[in-house]
Parts: C-alpha cells; structure tokens; sequence
C-alpha cells in the first residue's frame, strides 16, 4: 500500500517556514555563542521578520489552498500576515530595553515572540477547524511564558499564571465548540459550515456559541474581558504591545473567516456578536475613566477597540472585511506607537506604566508627549489620524438597516464621547504646569524611536489619506472570498 | 419516533448522569457514620501517611515532568512514522529527517540551558 503524499505548496508556507528558520537560528546562536548580545538576537528577529516579508511578497494578490484544504494563502490572510510581521518587528524594537535583570534569556524570549507569531499567521491562513486551533494554541502557549518573562515583578508570575489557566479555560469552549461544529455539518472545512448555519441546527447553535467564547476571550471582548486588564498591567511591556496588537489581529482573522464563512449575509446567529459587542464598546471605555495605570487604561481601551472592529463584520460584506483591515492597520499602528513610547521613556523600565509619570511631559520631553497625544487622539478617533477614518467606515456600516446595526452606532459614538474624556484626561495631564525641577531626561535609545516614528507614521499617512489605502489592493481583501 | 443516531447517545448520557447520582447520593442517605481517627486520614494505598498533604516541593520536579512530556509525545509520533516507512517513501523520509532536527535544536537548547541537570 502506498500513501499518496499531500499536495503541499512550499510557496504558500513559505513566509511560516522562514520565520521558522529565523526562530531556530537565535536559538542555535543563543546556544553556540557564549554571550550573544540582545541586539544580536533582536536584530536576528527582526531581519526573519524582513525575509518572511520577503517570501510573501510572490504571494500578494494570488490565492492558493493547500495542505489538503487545511490552509489558505490569500489575500485575505497576506493583509493580516504583513500587519503581523510589522507588529513582531515593532515588538523586537521595543524590547531592545528591557534591562538584563528582567528574567528569562533573550535568546528564548525572542525564538518565543517568532514561534508566537507563526502561530498567528498559522490563524489568519486557516482554512479549517484543526488549522484554527493549531494556530490558537501555538499563538497562545508561546504567549503564556511570554507574559511570565519579567518573573522578578511578582505581577508578571501572577499575569503568567492567570494568563495560563483563563487561557486554557477559553481553548476548552473553542474545541469543545469546534466538536460540536463537527458534528452539526460532519466537515472540519470552514467552508462546510454555510450548510448548518443555513439551517442554524441546536447542534450548530451550540456550537458556534462556544466558538465565540474562546474567541471572545482571546480578543479580550467583554464578558469575556475580565482577565485582560491584570495580564496586561503584568506582563513586560513588549509582551504587551504584542499581546494587544499581534493577537487581535489573528484572532479577528479567524472571527472573520468563520463569520464569512458560514454566514455570508446577516443571520440571526450573529446577534450574540452584536451583543458582545456593545458590551465590549461599554465595557472598555467606562473601565478606561478610573485607570490610573497607563497599561491597564492601554488594557480596556483594547476591549472598546475589539468591540469596535466587531461592528465591521455587521452585514457580513465585503466593505466590512476592507474597513476591518482598515481599522485594525490603524490600531496597530497607534497602539504600537503608544506602547513604544511607554517603552522609549521607561529607558526598559515600567516607570511610564504610571499615568502620574505623565504630569507635564510636555515641558520635559516635548516630542514623545506630541507623539503620544497624538496616539491618543487616534485612539480616541480625532480627525485627520487613523483612527478617524476607521471609526467613520464602521459607522458607515454599522448603518444597514437592521436595529441592531443602530444600537451599535449609537453605542459606538456614545463609547467614542467617553473615550475622548479618558484619552483626553492623560493629554491635559502631559500639558499641565508642574512647579519643581525637572527630573534628568532619560530615554533617547534608537530602536523604540523607530518603533514610534514607524506607528507614528502609519497614523498621520492613513488618518490624511485614508482613501488611498483603503481603496488600495490589500484593503480590498474580500475579492479573494 | 425514528431513532436519530443521536438518541443512543442521549440515553447514554442519561444513564451516566443516573448511576453517578445515585452512586453520589444513596451511600450518604444509607451509611451510619462512625468516624475514627483511622477512617479520617487521607488514604494511602493502606500504609499510614508519612508527611503532610500540602508541603512544598522543587518546582525540578514539574520541569522534569513537562519536559518527559513534550519529549516522549514527540517520540510518539515516530511509531507510525516507523511502521508506514515504506509506504510514505522519501517524503516521509525528509518530513521526519527535518522534525528531528527541529527536535534536536530544542533538545541541544534545553540541555545547554541546564533544563537536564538538577540544581
């Protein structure tokens, strides 16, 4: 008997295999070199990051399943990659601080950060029920010792170990439900799915809820929300960015695959999403007014925003999957910025984390408090920054016709009117008079300030020219479905 | 009514859910409770415990564990491998040539690290 190979198309793996090997060369040069420096072991990163950029760049506009169905090369999932492979480069830039003492090798952390973020791409790709779980639990395994890598702060253990337990709580519900997707249409294909949803079977039903729960958690969307603020506030800084910027973005690229998959056009199914996600736009921006921790205020303003995106997906069309990608550029972009300045005046440390560090920055360090009002503002969805544009595509579609797409507007503007006293509370904080001396300006290394000026940039070039990229070829994704 | 492949399973579930109850709850109704100190203490295959319940112990211990785990799950999938040789050709061949090396960097990783020695 022969066992007839499976067709594997090494182009449409190749930016995973590449990455993979930059993962496995810090390792071997971590293991070989008696003292490789963390600029060695980043800049190994960071050049993977480079050449599986590289490796995708045949890829762009094509659409190739491979892997028995199991995963898709798409231009869907080459959007989400780039956006992936730009966060894991920021990621490395800002670790560039973190000081010796902090915990763990630099040679793991960073073999982590790649192995975490294959996992992400291994997502955005999938094509069936498997392939989506892989991903998760690749993304979300290297994730829980990421977050446990500044263990000499008890908050980090402590953010590790909730990080573990919710987490393995949440992949529960996501296989359980994928069981029971299984059972309602008897195919692990995504595609198999539109079958049962048309029929919106008890099995189906059942199943696709428990999906959402171990999404939701893993996109941190309220009810399901509770553990980000404390992981967030815990884990180092970088780990934080990545955690708030790489795992939505892979997670939002299931959530859609699922969603479009199944669904195709508005079904009753979907008001559960809806509903989360008005929870979320509440949820996130009420939270955000008493934080006095700028990582925790970071933690519920990525519960508002994942509730934002989710109103994206409201009529299940195409403008929706290009206004998605859209918004999420943005947020990437601005939250990468915003957690590169925390990092850059931290000098590695987490003394920025505190919102009090911020009283009259402005005086002190006048062009990181420019740069993070402007975070902020794009955060808050101010015009002429990215976020503006994002939050308009969205009112845009949230406006469809159908009530729920009006609540969620109005939820949208209301969470957006909060957001713009919290935001704006921190930016009044940055310009306010302090008496006293200033304190000795640290903080001026060059790697977090590439990581600034790059999300800096993204935010002013899609906030003053949003058509241009929205209408470009990479937004407009869902010709590939 | 047509007997849906799903109502054996239905049943089964049912009689599951029974048993564990009654097994759970007649026992409490039934006994008469005498407790000495013998019946009280935890029970340990008959032989009297030897230390408490909820010392401390080496966190080596659960690093041992984990990574028996991942590297004997790893092993495991090498018998099937084995077995199909010949159907799965070179193929299979070069597949599992490429995990072993994936498998030996992280196993080279851990032992340089220390993971194997215990400090």
């Amino acid at each position: 008997m022969t066992i007839a190979p499976v067709a594997i198309s090494w182009t449409a793996l190749a930016p995973m295999v590449v990455l993979a090997c930059g993962g496995l060369v810090v390792m071997l040069v971590d293991l070989l070199s008696r003292s490789a420096s963390r600029a060695v072991l980043y800049g190994i990163g960071v050049v993977s990051c480079i050449a599986a950029f590289a490796a995708m760049l045949p890829l762009y506009g094509r659409s190739i399943v491979t892997l028995n169905g199991a995963f898709a090369a798409d231009r869907f999932s080459w959007t989400f990659d780039a956006l992936l492979l730009f966060t894991l480069a920021l990621t490395f830039l800002l670790s560039s601080l973190r000081k010796a003492d902090d915990g763990g090798s630099p040679g793991s952390y960073a073999a982590l950060l790649i192995f975490c973020t294959i996992g992400g791409m291994v997502m955005a790709g999938a094509n069936n029920l498997i392939a989506v779980f892989l991903g998760i639990e690749q993304l979300s395994l290297a994730l829980y010792v990421l977050a446990g890598t500044g263990f000499p702060r008890e908050s980090s253990q402590e953010a590790a170990l909730k990080y573990v337990l919710l987490g393995s709580l949440a992949s529960g519900f996501l296989i359980f439900g994928s069981a029971l997707l299984y059972g309602a249409d008897g195919s692990m294909a995504l595609a198999a799915l539109a079958k049962a949803a048309a029929s919106l079977s008890p099995l189906f039903v059942a199943g696709f809820a428990l999906f959402l729960v171990g999404l939701g958690f893993k996109l941190a969307l309220a009810p399901f929300h509770t553990w980000a603020p404390d992981i967030y506030e815990g884990s180092p800084l970088a780990v934080t960015a990545f955690m708030a910027v790489g795992v939505k973005v892979a997670t939002f690229a299931v959530l859609a695959r699922v969603v479009y998959a199944a669904f195709g056009h508005d079904s009753p199914a979907l008001v559960a999403l809806w509903a989360i996600a008005i929870l979320s736009m509440l949820v996130g921006n009420f939270g955000a007014i008493r934080q006095r921790n700028l990582k925790r205020l970071m933690a519920f303003s990525s519960i508002a925003q994942a509730g934002y995106i989710v109103v994206a997906l409201n009529g299940v069309n195409r403008e929706g999957l290009s206004a998605m990608l859209f918004y999420l550029a943005a947020y990437a972009f601005t939250t990468m910025g915003a957690f590169g300045v925390m990092a850059l005046l931290g000098d590695g440390s987490e003394s920025y984390a505190d919102l009090d560090a911020y009283r009259g920055l402005f005086f002190k360090r006048p062009w990181p408090a420019a740069l993070m009002a402007l975070f902020f503002f794009s955060l808050a969805g101010i015009p002429a920054t990215a976020g503006f544009y994002g939050k308009i595509l969205l009112l845009q579609l949230a406006f469809n016709g159908t009530a729920w797409g009006v609540a969620m507007a109005v939820t949208l503007v209301l969470g957006t009117l909060i957001s713009f006293y919290v935001y704006g509370k921190v930016v009044w904080n940055m310009f306010a008079a302090v008496e006293g001396e200033a304190p000795a300006a640290s903080g001026n290394a060059i790697a977090p300030w590439i990581a600034v000026a790059a999300g800096a940039l993204g935010t002013i070039v899609f906030g003053v020219l949003p058509q241009t990229f929205y209408a470009s070829q990479p937004f407009l994704a869902a010709a590939a479905k | 009514m047509p007997a849906s492949p799903w109502t054996i399973i239905a049943v089964y579930f049912i009689i599951a859910l029974v048993v564990a109850c009654v097994i759970a709850i007649v026992p409490g109704i039934f006994t008469r409770k005498r407790p000495t100190v013998e019946k009280l203490e935890a029970y340990e295959c008959g032989v009297p415990p030897t230390s408490a319940l909820l010392g401390r112990f080496p966190v080596r211990f659960f690093l041992v564990a984990m990574l028996f785990v991942v590297f004997d799950v790893e092993a495991a999938s090498f018998f099937p491998w084995a077995v199909q040789l010949k159907a799965l050709g070179w193929f299979g061949f070069m597949e599992m040539l490429t995990f072993i090396v994936v498998l030996g960097i992280g196993y080279a990783y851990v032992w340089k690290k220390g993971g194997f020695s215990w400090r």
